[in-house]
């Protein structure tokens, strides 16, 4: 298990070499220069050229792309173009904010979604069952922006229910701050919602018409325990692959959330980057979001081991 | 069961950890918040985007204008009404030639650390914006708007580090500053009102100079507390500010990049204003009470298209002046806009000394454009190349170059439209590729020199301003002749020959004058919004006087 951990770790340096290429060879390409971005519209080529090369992009690309991974080896990302802080510092407090949004609307997702889909599951063709895949397909279907729109008329300016943007209120408490978290959470949550919902609902099924299942069934077993005893113990499997994928998405795309409410997050800061050619934060995002994706994808594989005995890596 | 179990807890557990966030990035204890808000005047302020920077030094955009402008003072500022004012200088002369520039430093204004502001910080504040090799040996980059310094003597070469020293500022007696300008420039009091020049307190930015970004101290209204990056900024009154008792205790900048959702934070009341996102002023017109909040000015702040002079077929005027007829831009402003803008028929905005008032602009008669098209060997549009029309990705924009398209097709002209966003424009604009394109223009400082000189001057085309690489030697002599005379009768007659040409010429497509038009809460009073403001950032709006009466 330890050589299998490490080999899954030593894997991410060819993943990493090559999305960081890919990135900075875009990036590169694309017309936009971030000494135009910085200097807005009094542009003058003296002091842009002292800027250029006090951001070492005078020099040539491949030097550029060697000393970035130089600085990557080392723990440091560079300084952002625009905003002049460390990048790892930046990109941190980003992280924590997104990490944050994105386990709570995980948590509520996988909660609901997976009693929808155990209840729709137990009566197949019921009313229950028509109602939860019709709200998991509308679910699915809901442009997240709208629904954040029409979250912030009814709860905030309708009903003066709950806060619509940002993380946090000055001087407020923390049951106050905590109600900055609901509306983007629950927006957020919708969509792997519906597909934890309708992912349970057919695994279950299939699981429900397994002979052991009705062998429970004939020695005499509740529903109760025939569900959750033998039944989503052996549904889990596929469930747990649709919240690991699902998780990696919300921690690296969760932009068009964070932007409808405010939320100071990683994919907020990334459009921002990519919009001003901010390179340093676009690499170190990159960067991020690949770590980020291997290791979910690790944890995901080790919570197979741990529910399937059967499961063995070497 | 007990791995399920588990994995239930695991998932609680996790819900739970993400219940009890950490403290936001940025607070050390020191800026705790405090415990009784509800006793407190607190004014909730939108920003669109989070400021690039806070050091004054390196502003290159209004929202980092709007905060600064609130922690610092500069030697003079704008009054509401875009007077030049005095501020930390109390008084000034001006020599009778126009080179020297000698101000009284006032007493008793303090920096928030509790020194008293000096003519040291003053000559220190000024010298380190051109000092590039100070700020290369801090860490930091060179000024960004050092060039506005280039008119004081050695300037430039002691940038440019051609020279270790310069003539340019000195301290003769106390409490005196004096700047020795190379040639005559009259907008040069103006230019200082700029956020660029606020006086900074030496020992602070030289014990750590890159960080004074992040943590800035000045001697103005509001003392900077915290900065939640994308989240908000807090700055607390200033309770021994030298000029007025500020009433505010405390302003909370949130960051807000959506319209819409600050619209709806407005209505929530989360915010004390706002903008109005696009298409929603007809409902807000209809609405008694909410039409009752709405405030602004037109401001000085220009929405047009402009053509490239230089190349074909926008090198022949008849062709520029057609396309300025075939648009109905009243009916943009009327429809698109709903109202929010100033039809514009010159090349300088209202709100300063100078305003070409008899001018009719372009009217809208489409005869005439075809005529003017016929006469430039394009009868009916016939044999004139499709041509490409570059704007940003704004709604707004889109909308707008739909009906000028549309209008042209009406005169014969075929018109593709491609957005581009604001990287790739200005990189394509200034580089002379666009033939025909959006120009927008917010004034730095209320002069006809900042538009009539900066953008259409010919030694200025491309990087210095000039986008649509206008040019005409009568036209030059006279804008050079305003920016070196200082008399204020002479230059408007200067600058209504020099507008007579460029109306004549048509170096732009004339589309309208930006109004801020700001929703502001029925309990805010005394927010005066100024010609030099954008919304809903209110960059240039003194907070100092504002009060709430509920």
């Amino acid at each position: 298990m330890a050589f299998y951990l490490l080999k899954r770790f030593l894997s991410i340096i060819p993943v990493l070499l090559g999305i960081t290429i890919i990135t900075f060879t875009a990036i590169h390409l694309a017309p936009g220069d971030p000494i135009r971005v910085r200097m807005g519209q009094r542009y003058d080529p003296v002091i842009a050229e002292q800027l250029r090369a006090e951001l070492g992009l005078d020099k040539p690309l491949v030097v550029q792309y060697l000393v970035f991974l130089n600085d990557l080896v080392h723990g440091d990302l560079g300084f952002s173009y625009i905003k002049g802080q460390p990048v790892t510092q930046l990109l941190g407090d980003k992280f924590g904010n997104t990490l944050y949004l994105s386990l709570s609307a995980m948590a509520i997702a996988i909660v609901l979604g997976m009693l929808a889909g155990i209840l729709a599951a137990m009566r197949p063709q019921s009313i229950l069952d028509y109602l939860v895949m019709i709200l998991a397909v509308a679910g699915v279907s809901i442009p997240v922006f709208w629904l954040g729109l029409m979250l912030q008329l009814v709860f905030g300016s309708y009903f003066h229910m709950l806060p619509v943007s940002g993380m946090t209120e000055y001087g407020a408490t923390a049951w106050e701050n905590f109600k900055h978290l609901i509306l983007p959470a629950v927006t957020l949550a919708t969509v792997p919602m519906a597909i934890i919902a309708r992912i349970t609902r057919s695994s279950m099924l299939e699981v429900m018409g397994q002979d052991y299942i009705r062998t429970a069934r004939a020695k005499g077993l509740g529903t109760r325990a025939i569900i959750f005893r033998h039944a989503l113990k052996n549904a889990l499997i596929p469930i747990i692959t649709v919240i690991g994928n699902m998780f990696a998405l919300l921690l690296t795309g969760a932009v068009l959330t964070e932007t409808v409410f405010s939320w100071p997050g990683l994919g907020r800061a990334m459009v921002d980057a990519i919009g001003q050619r901010d390179f340093p934060i676009i690499l170190g995002s990159v960067t991020l979001f690949a770590v980020t994706f291997v290791m979910v994808n690790l944890v995901v594989d080790i919570i197979y081991a741990w529910v399937d005995p059967r499961i063995r890596y070497t | 069961m007990s791995r399920i179990a588990l994995f239930v807890a695991l998932i609680v557990s996790a819900f739970l950890a993400a219940c009890n966030p950490a403290p936001p990035p940025e607070s050390d204890g020191k800026n705790a918040l405090p415990t009784q808000p509800l006793t407190e005047a607190v004014y909730r302020f939108p920003l669109p985007a989070d400021p690039p920077t806070l050091d004054p030094m390196h502003i290159t955009d209004t929202v980092s204008d709007t905060v600064v402008r609130r922690i610092f003072n500069g030697l003079v500022r704008f009054s509401p009404d875009l007077q030049i004012v005095p501020d930390l200088a109390e008084n000034w002369v001006i020599s009778e030639d126009g080179l020297k520039y000698k101000f009284f430093i006032r007493e008793g204004a303090k920096f928030h650390n509790g020194r008293e502001v000096t003519a040291d910080d003053v000559l220190y504040s000024f010298t380190r914006i051109l000092d590039s090799a100070a700020a290369r040996e801090a860490g930091d980059m060179p000024s960004e708007r050092a060039q506005m310094l280039f008119p004081v003597k050695g300037a430039q070469a002691f940038f440019e580090g051609t020279a270790e020293s310069f003539a340019g500022f000195e301290i003769p007696e106390e409490n005196t500053f004096v700047i020795h300008l190379e040639q005559q420039y009259a907008p040069f009091l103006a230019v200082l009102c700029m956020s660029n020049f606020a006086i900074v307190p030496r020992e602070v930015v030289e014990e750590d100079w890159k960080g004074f970004a992040q943590k800035p101290v000045g001697s103005g209204p509001f003392v900077f507390d915290n900065w939640d990056h994308d989240n908000q900024i807090i700055l607390k009154a200033n309770r021994g500010y030298w000029d007025t008792e500020v009433k505010l205790d405390v302003i909370v900048f949130k960051v807000i990049p959506d319209e819409n959702t600050r619209y709806q934070a407005f209505l929530g009341g989360d915010l004390e204003h706002t903008d109005i996102p696009f298409g929603k002023m007809t409902e807000i017109n209809a609405d008694a009470k909410l039409s009752s909040l709405v405030h602004g000015v037109t401001a000085m702040d220009m929405y047009c298209y402009g053509f490239n002079c230089e190349k074909p077929p926008f090198d022949d005027k008849r062709v520029r002046l057609a396309f300025n007829h075939a648009v109905d831009k009243e009916s943009i402003i009327r429809n698109i806009l709903e109202g929010r803008g100033a039809l514009q028929k010159t090349y300088f905005p209202p709100g300063s000394f100078y305003f070409n008032e008899g001018s009719e602009g372009y009217p809208y008669d489409p005869d005439k454009a075809r005529a003017y098209l016929e006469s430039a060997g394009y009868p009916g549009g016939d044999g004139f190349p499709e041509v490409t029309l570059n704007i940003d990705q704004q709604q707004l924009s889109a909308q707008m170059a739909a009906q000028v398209q549309e209008e042209l097709r009406q005169v014969g002209v075929k018109v593709r439209i491609e957005q581009n966003d604001w990287a790739t424009f200005l990189d394509r604009v200034y580089a002379g590729e666009l033939l025909f394109h959006q120009n927008t223009w917010l004034a730095d400082y209320p002069d006809p020199d900042n538009w009539l000189y900066v953008l259409l001057e010919s030694t200025q085309a491309g990087d210095p301003g000039n986008i649509t690489r206008f040019s005409h030697p009568q036209f030059d002599e006279l804008v050079r002749k305003g920016r070196a005379t200082v008399d204020e009768e002479e230059r408007i007659r200067l600058y209504n020959k020099a507008e007579d040409i460029a109306l004549a010429a048509a170096p732009w497509l004339l589309l309208y004058w930006r109004k801020n038009l700001t929703l502001v809460q029925p309990y805010v009073h005394g927010l005066s919004i100024t010609a030099m403001d954008r919304t809903p950032h209110l960059n240039n709006t003194p907070l100092e006087k504002v009060y709430f009466k509920r």
